[in-house]
């Protein structure tokens, strides 16, 4: 069930930041995928979080028109940072987890960057990246936490659903 | 002889190097490979298609009902541009029918006009260093690879992606796109590139072309992509500097990209896959 859950967590993220028709870019002023790696490195074992993982990576890649394989990049490195920072930070409390999610929104956004400047097949002229990079940054560091909080409360909310049905079969 | 801390961080160099090869491998190309970009159109698209639609009915709603505190001026003003407008039409179709006359006396082939298919934009790309749209109409419809969008303002781009019944659209504004064309007025020629943010740069146009700011680019045909005389933007910043042979300009394309919904992505002539009667 905890698969089905992330499953439909990818699918929304990725219509949230397709379908909405404002403006010129994406939807979202910034990946809503960093916040729910960060959840996933921070709350969830490596064996339900590789599937959603690459599922997000691929699904992102494929829609959007970058360099194919920069936000599958993005996502496994942030996620390998985030299990390694757990071993030694208490990340979960009150003050790490809105600085984590800030690193993280800002490492994607810095990943995509680089991309698409230095290895996209035409490039970006650079000074067109800094105000987007700062801006995704901030609406990253004010919003990113509510979204891995709105994450875990869906998530003890499955669990939750998922005992009281496995309560009702049970004879 | 080596200590694990020193194997583990070896490792990890490694790997990050391995995935910048890998990243600019796939840079280099426009398509996501082994089908993947389609396989994840063909699942996600019908989705978008449809909230799209809902949000674009609430939308319209909130714009049709409520939201009328400017259509009394907007249609004063809109009466007199039509007026104006009627005046340019009939000189327009003055021109238009000394323009065919010359055209027969000179011998020159009739302009073939191409098919066209009208689309509608149900996605947006979800990051914002790449410009592509998803419009509603793929390779069942007759749309392939490299077809041209435009509408009737201009030029949208063109198609990078189709799978059945989707296609992804590279925006004239992204990096990416590139096309042949030339100054209305004078015939300077040049490439007109996306600059990114919402505007165009346009290359390799000599110094010694006279091209004002407000002038008209459309394109040259040449590029054997978009037909000729389709309309890119106006010149909207020259910078001539002291060395070098081009000079520096800056397109802002006619197409409102904030408000694109619906496209009409143009048929190759010699494409097989024509849409049939439905």
């Amino acid at each position: 069930m905890i698969y089905g859950y992330h499953l439909t967590i990818c699918l929304g993220l990725v219509l949230i930041q397709t379908i909405l028709p404002v403006g010129d870019g994406p939807a979202a002023p910034y990946d809503l995928f960093a916040p729910f790696v960060i959840y996933l490195g921070v709350y969830r074992p490596w064996r339900e979080a590789i599937p959603a993982l690459v599922l997000a990576g691929l699904a992102m890649d494929s829609i959007s028109g970058g360099v194919f394989g920069v936000h599958l990049t993005a996502y496994w490195w942030m996620y390998a940072g985030v299990r390694w920072a757990v071993q030694f930070l208490h990340v979960g409390n009150v003050i790490l987890l809105p600085l984590l999610v800030t690193i993280g929104v800002a490492f994607e956004s810095l990943v995509a960057a680089f991309s698409a400047v230095i290895l996209a097949s035409a490039a970006w002229p650079a000074e067109a990246i800094l105000p987007g990079f700062f801006l995704q940054v901030l609406w990253g560091a004010v919003t990113g936490p509510f979204l891995v909080l709105i994450f875990i409360r869906g998530h003890k909310w499955v669990d939750r659903f998922r005992k009281s049905l496995l309560t009702q079969s049970a004879p | 002889m080596f200590s694990k801390r020193m194997i583990l961080v070896a490792v990890v160099i490694g790997l990050v190097a391995l995935n910048i090869i890998l990243l600019t491998i796939t840079g280099k190309q426009t398509q996501a490979p082994a089908g993947l970009g389609r396989a994840v159109l063909i699942l996600v698209s019908p989705f978008q298609g449809h909230l799209t639609a809902f949000v674009q009915s609430v939308k319209d709603v909130w714009n049709q009902y409520f939201f009328l505190v400017s259509t009394a001026q907007e249609n004063q003003r809109l009466k007199r541009e039509l007026g104006q407008h009627l005046q340019q039409l009939n000189h327009c179709t003055e021109t238009q029918l000394a323009n065919e006359r010359l055209r027969h006396l000179l011998g020159f082939q009739e302009e073939v006009s191409r098919p066209m298919i009208p689309a509608q934009v149900v996605g947006r790309d979800p990051s914002p260093w790449s410009k592509t749209v998803i419009v509603d109409k793929g390779s069942q419809d007759g749309v392939r690879q490299g077809a041209p969008v435009v509408i009737p303002e201009g030029i949208v781009g063109l198609v990078v992606e189709a799978s059945g019944r989707y296609a992804k659209v590279l925006l004239l504004i992204d990096p990416n796109s590139a096309i042949d064309a030339l100054v209305q007025r004078t015939r300077a020629r040049g490439i007109v590139k996306g600059g990114g943010a919402g505007y165009c740069v346009f290359d390799y146009v000599l110094r010694k072309h006279e091209i004002n700011v407000g002038d008209t680019v459309v394109s040259s045909g040449l590029d054997g992509v978009f037909p000729k005389g389709l309309r890119v933007g106006r010149v909207s910043e020259i910078v001539r500097l002291n060395a070098g042979i081009f000079q520096k300009v800056s397109v802002t394309p006619y197409v409102n990209f904030e408000v694109l919904e619906e496209v009409f992505i143009i048929f190759d002539l010699d494409s097989e896959a024509l849409p049939g009667p439905s």
